[in-house]
């Protein structure tokens, strides 16, 4: 990756990082951010963005001007290693023994995730269709079908356990679909595919350290004292507002149009953008005011 | 434990990994050679042998002594000529015995001491797994009554 790229990258990741912190926390420009760091009354989370996105401008237009922005940048640079490993144990921090990014989705925003997560098996398929992958398969199909024609809320444990196969279908896209370790290699990443990574990485690897805890979760769940506990963290994972169904779909829908016309145009990566539609389809489904929220699906 | 049982995951993962692509490799990239197994010894590295490759330069490689059973070891002693599958230089010192090679891919070894780290700390996790919920319960006093009573 080059130096402008990499500038990008982190700009992907800082970007991300409001963004969930703010899905995390709704009345964060209220409450949380401290009066001196609200750019914007309103607004303050898209005003930090947006103050960031002017500044990895300048910086790239700065490495330009003296020439160092094509200069190459690798895991193996210690400086490089150094901000990996901060934002490692930082993430590592954040899925793992707090909630502090994680949004709380709906049996609607699960079902928009399997949909994809389906739409991506189906149109660029693995090499081999292991036991596994049909296994995997027919999980999110079975769960997609249950969450459309189950009108009714899910109880706890049903719960626990879409959310498990939603956590399982993001671990898988981290770590098994789009190799996004080999993304890091490409020198030839531009500056949008540069900034999709950035973001795709915090949130991937997010789900996927909360995929871990929550498979401890659930497999705690085998001893009889350990199943009250559930009645803590599901109200935390989980809203009881819905997202409309047609919404889902409409949101699914546009994502595809957008992943058809990228194929044509070449704009990004196909599985860097499958990935990043993942994203932020959830992060949309979760904006208040994305539309009106139905009680149930 | 769960700091340990997300770190096992990880290097299984990795070690899976890395086995899957030696011996992807060796499908794709390796060549066959009559190698000299040079003393027989099993160091750390594994048993020291000299073969000529495709392009005839001299090169050194190791038999990882794990991938076998004690019968098929018996016949990689020092002086004994044998038939290896090896990689192009900047890929892998490793070399395998070629008529091995679905011993090799079947190889679990690598995940043994992994999986007992996994399943200690998951045992522990499931034992006292009020660690997990940090973060999740606004009331932590309740998590420590629990965890301490």
């Amino acid at each position: 990756m080059t130096l402008a790229g990499f500038i990008f990258f982190l700009l992907g990741v800082f970007v991300e990082l409001l963004w969930l912190y703010d899905l995390a926390h709704p009345s964060a420009g209220q409450t949380v951010w401290p009066r001196a760091l609200q750019l914007s009354k309103t607004r303050p989370t898209q005003a930090w963005a947006a103050l960031l996105f002017i500044i990895a401008l300048g910086l790239v237009g700065l490495l330009r001007l003296v020439g160092w922005d094509t200069a190459s940048v690798s895991l193996d640079d210690n400086w490089v290693g150094v901000i990996f490993v901060g934002l490692g144990l930082f993430l590592l921090a954040a899925g793992l023994i707090a909630d502090l990014l994680v949004p709380r989705v709906n049996e609607s925003i699960i079902l928009g995730v399997l949909l994809m997560g389906l739409f991506d098996l189906l149109v660029r398929p693995p090499e081999v269709w292991s036991p596994v992958v049909w296994g995997l398969g027919g999980l999110q199909a079975g769960l997609a079908l249950l969450l459309i024609f189950y009108s009714q809320p899910l109880s706890l444990t049903g719960r626990a356990l879409a959310y498990l196969i939603y956590l399982l279908t993001l671990f898988c896209q981290a770590f098994f679909r789009p190799d996004t370790t080999t993304l890091f290699t490409l020198a030839e990443l531009n500056w949008r595919e540069a900034f999709l990574f950035g973001a795709v990485f915090v949130f991937l690897l997010l789900h996927a350290l909360l995929f871990l805890r929550f498979v401890l979760i659930v497999s705690s769940l085998i001893l009889p004292a350990n199943r009250p506990l559930l009645v803590y963290i599901i109200p935390r994972l989980f809203s009881t507002e819905q997202v409309a169904l047609w919404r889902v779909a409409a949101a699914c829908a546009v994502l595809i149009v957008v992943l058809v016309v990228n194929r044509f145009t070449g704009l990004v990566a196909d599985s860097l953008l499958v990935s990043f539609s993942l994203a932020a389809g959830v992060q949309a489904l979760l904006r208040p005011g994305f539309g009106r929220r139905a009680d149930t699906i | 434990m769960i700091i340990l049982f997300v770190v096992a995951v990880i290097v299984l993962a990795d070690r899976f990994n890395e086995h899957r692509q030696f011996v992807n490799q060796l499908d794709t990239l390796g060549q066959d050679a009559w190698a000299l197994v040079v003393t027989g010894e099993r160091s750390s590295v594994g048993i020291y042998v000299t073969f000529r490759d495709a392009a005839d330069a001299e090169r050194a490689g190791f038999v990882r002594p794990q991938y076998y059973s004690e019968e098929r070891l018996q016949t990689v002693k020092a002086g004994a000529e044998i038939r290896v599958r090896y990689l192009p230089a900047q890929y892998a010192s490793y070399v395998v015995l070629s008529d091995q090679l679905e011993t090799v891919r079947a190889y679990r070894g690598y995940a043994t001491d992994v999986l007992l780290a996994l399943a200690f700390s998951w045992l522990w996790i499931v034992i006292y797994p009020d660690f997990l919920y940090l973060g999740y319960v606004d009331d932590n006093q309740y998590i420590w009554q629990r965890r301490f009573k």
